[in-house]
């Protein structure tokens, strides 16, 4: 009777389990997206993995090639709208659809339903691998970690344009889709060999970035190599101002720069000119008597992806328009 | 009695004393501390070049030979430097004074100038200038948006004290502390509306910091106009202010209007707050600190306490700025967060040295 009653509940006990199995199964099968019923296709997608690379937070293992991918970064979403395919993206950030700080806006638009924003709306997406923002709280991750069973990455460099690389390169590592990042990479080489050969002055321009907030970008910012990278001198980072700070204008006004350099926000362009060439100290710089203020749209300031190439061009072009 | 009269005689002999030397001392470290300000509180131009480009512009009728000076340095000196020095001597009065003011209305110590909302109000006023865009077409924006943000705030809490006549400085405190809570919770929602524009949103984080990067002559003037009336007005009531503080029952029976006190102080200390907060963001601790130390030294006679502040929170506030641009030069530190960092250890401070009285209340 006991060996019975044992037996019953262990089938009941399978029943439910094969159920619940079978009904996870049901509904992702439902997904075309994610349809892992082709044995011919799983064996191709998990092929090379698992994979693991080394964070901030310690190892990361991906144990199979991820089908389900959530991006909650805008570097991250711009990278992955490039390479990878739109079945396996099922989340990209929100920042992603605004104007004000996305390049990738035409490429996000097809996900407006699929762009989320925060760690409920993360795990319902029951992604197989989530890119997080560097900046991003202990306690979300935690939350991620208990609610999705899927690896946190995060990625913390982007003062460099070798970070950019690293980035991109790990990115495509890690959903499988290495050759489209090497692609990619490669591209993004091409295009700033393009503007570091541009013919140049004989004296570097040199160039301050500076706007109405009063911040700069000193040594050690993705913004100091990339002016490195185009032969100019930075003026902040030359002289101590380490990461990102604040300077006052008398500052500026004492560095005389050749050249400035002012993230923008769309609309006020006319504003921020008038700031600058108005300003009873900084219209008698030799940047602003030359008229040389370059403002540059934040979406492209504060990118750290392949994008940032736009700004390494636009800034070599519009330093040496009339080099020799 | 007799030997109480002279120990009073005496107490003031010596606050009379200390009076004189605290406005003396406070002089000359106004010009000391000011001079520095102007040879040495930025990058490194030759003092000597400094000299001259400030005598030759302040002394009418003579001139010093400018032409081995970068025009960009004649510029930092007289249209950076001496305005910012004056500014921020003119802030630096303009929140000791309105400390003055709220202290004694209030007959509380650890009363602060933005106690009754107008502090919040002008940030409110600058963070909708910023936010709106008008902050960085008009040179005037942000200080009228700022005063108006004020005068607004003494309006309501005016409003939602004053019942039948007169006016209650129980309920001024209590609405002063919820309408601060509200408009705070307004200049938070402006903050994250203004994300979409990242550079606006940047501008007001650094502008509620508080400092003088966005010195100017027109600053230093609009600075100074409203600190003149103000600080007169403060000073014509003084005395009734003084009387007050024995309680407003005991100040109407010897004659004080003590409503139309009330109002005056209330509209001079708007006038000191909304000013001082449009033209250089939020300073905090000066118009707390200031007062209160002076009154331990003098006594709390408002006319010479008026005085005093005004000249201490000058020398204080010029050399917080000049700390703020020195101590990780090429960068600035907001001298809002000198002040706190000076401030907040003084108030805890005063928080242990008054506990006995706070264990009572």
């Amino acid at each position: 009777m006991k060996g019975k009653s044992t037996s019953i509940c262990l089938l009941l006990v399978l029943a439910i389990f094969f159920t619940a199995c079978g009904k996870k199964g049901a509904e992702k099968n439902s997904d075309p997206v994610s349809d892992s019923s082709n044995p011919v296709r799983n064996s191709e997608l998990d092929a090379g993995f698992p994979r693991s690379i080394q964070t901030i937070d310690g190892e990361i293992i991906v144990p199979n090639k991820p089908k389900r991918i959530v991006s909650q970064t805008l570097t991250t979403d711009e990278i992955l709208l490039d390479i990878c395919p739109m079945d396996r993206l099922v989340g990209i950030h929100t920042v992603s659809l605004d104007p004000a700080f996305s390049n990738v806006l035409d490429k996000a638009e097809p996900y407006r339903d699929r762009a989320v924003n925060g760690t409920e709306a993360v795990i319902s997406l029951e992604p197989d691998i989530v890119f997080i923002a560097s900046f991003s709280r202990a306690e979300m991750v935690a939350q991620l970690e208990a609610g999705c069973d899927a690896p946190i990455v995060r990625f913390s460099d982007f003062d460099s344009l070798d970070d950019i690389r690293k980035n991109i390169r790990m990115t495509g590592y890690l959903i499988g889709e290495e050759t489209a990042a090497e692609e990619m990479v490669v591209e993004l080489n091409r295009r700033i060999e393009a503007a570091k050969s541009r013919p140049r002055d004989a004296t570097p321009p040199r160039v301050v970035s500076f706007g109405p907030a009063a911040y700069t970008a000193g040594d050690g910012t993705l913004f100091d190599d990339i002016l490195e990278t185009v032969g100019a001198i930075n003026l902040s980072a030359k002289n101590g101002v380490e990461q990102f700070g604040q300077i006052g204008i008398e500052q500026v006004a004492f560095w005389d720069p050749d050249w400035v350099v002012c993230g923008s926000d769309p609309g006020a362009e006319e504003a921020t000119k008038r700031w600058f060439f108005e300003h009873p100290v900084l219209q008698k710089t030799r940047a602003a008597k030359a008229g040389n203020l370059v403002l540059v749209s934040n979406r492209l300031y504060t990118a750290a992806s392949q994008h940032t190439a736009s700004l390494v061009e636009l800034l070599a072009e519009t330093f040496y328009s009339n080099g020799i | 009695m007799v030997k109480d009269k002279i120990i009073d005689t005496s107490t003031q002999t010596k606050r009379n004393r200390r009076f004189v030397g605290i406005l003396f001392i406070g002089f000359v470290l106004v010009l000391f501390i000011a001079g520095v300000g102007i040879c040495f509180g930025g990058p490194a131009i030759p003092i000597g070049s400094v000299m001259r480009v400030f005598l030759s512009h302040a002394i009418p009728g003579l001139t010093f030979d400018l032409s081995d000076i970068r025009e960009v340095d004649q510029a930092i000196v007289w249209l950076i430097r001496v305005p910012r020095v004056l500014l921020a001597g003119l802030v630096g009065a303009m929140l000791a004074v309105a400390g003055v003011q709220m202290q004694g209305l209030f007959r509380n110590p650890l009363a602060a100038p933005g106690l009754v909302g107008t502090s919040q109000g002008a940030s409110l006023g600058g963070v909708l200038a910023f936010a709106t865009g008008a902050g960085l077409v008009n040179i005037f924006a942000v200080p009228m948006f700022s005063i108006v943000g004020a005068f607004v705030a003494l309006f309501v809490i005016y409003m939602l004290a004053h019942r039948e006549g007169s006016t209650s400085v129980g309920m001024l405190l209590l609405a002063g502390v919820a309408l601060n809570f509200l408009l705070s919770a307004c200049v938070s929602l402006v903050i994250s509306w203004s994300w979409k524009d990242y550079e606006a949103a940047v501008e007001i984080v650094a502008w509620l910091l508080g400092g003088f990067d966005d010195a100017s002559w027109t600053y230093a003037g609009i600075a100074f106009a409203g600190f003149l009336p103000a600080f007169l007005l403060s000073t014509w009531y003084a005395r009734d202010l003084d009387i007050m503080l024995e309680g407003e029952e005991s100040a109407r029976s010897l004659g004080v209007g003590t409503e139309r006190v009330t109002w005056w102080i209330l509209l001079s200390t708007a006038l000191l707050t909304g000013v001082a907060v449009s033209v250089s963001g939020v300073i905090s601790f000066v118009g707390l600190m200031i007062p209160h130390l002076l009154r331990l030294l003098i006594g709390p006679s408002h006319r010479t306490l008026n005085i005093a502040s005004a000249i201490t929170g000058a020398w204080f506030l010029i050399a917080a700025d000049i700390l703020s641009r020195s101590l990780i030069r090429p960068e600035v530190i907001p001298v809002g967060i000198i002040t706190s960092l000076i401030g907040a250890p003084f108030f805890l401070f005063l928080l242990v040295r008054e506990r006995k009285e706070l264990e009572i209340l």
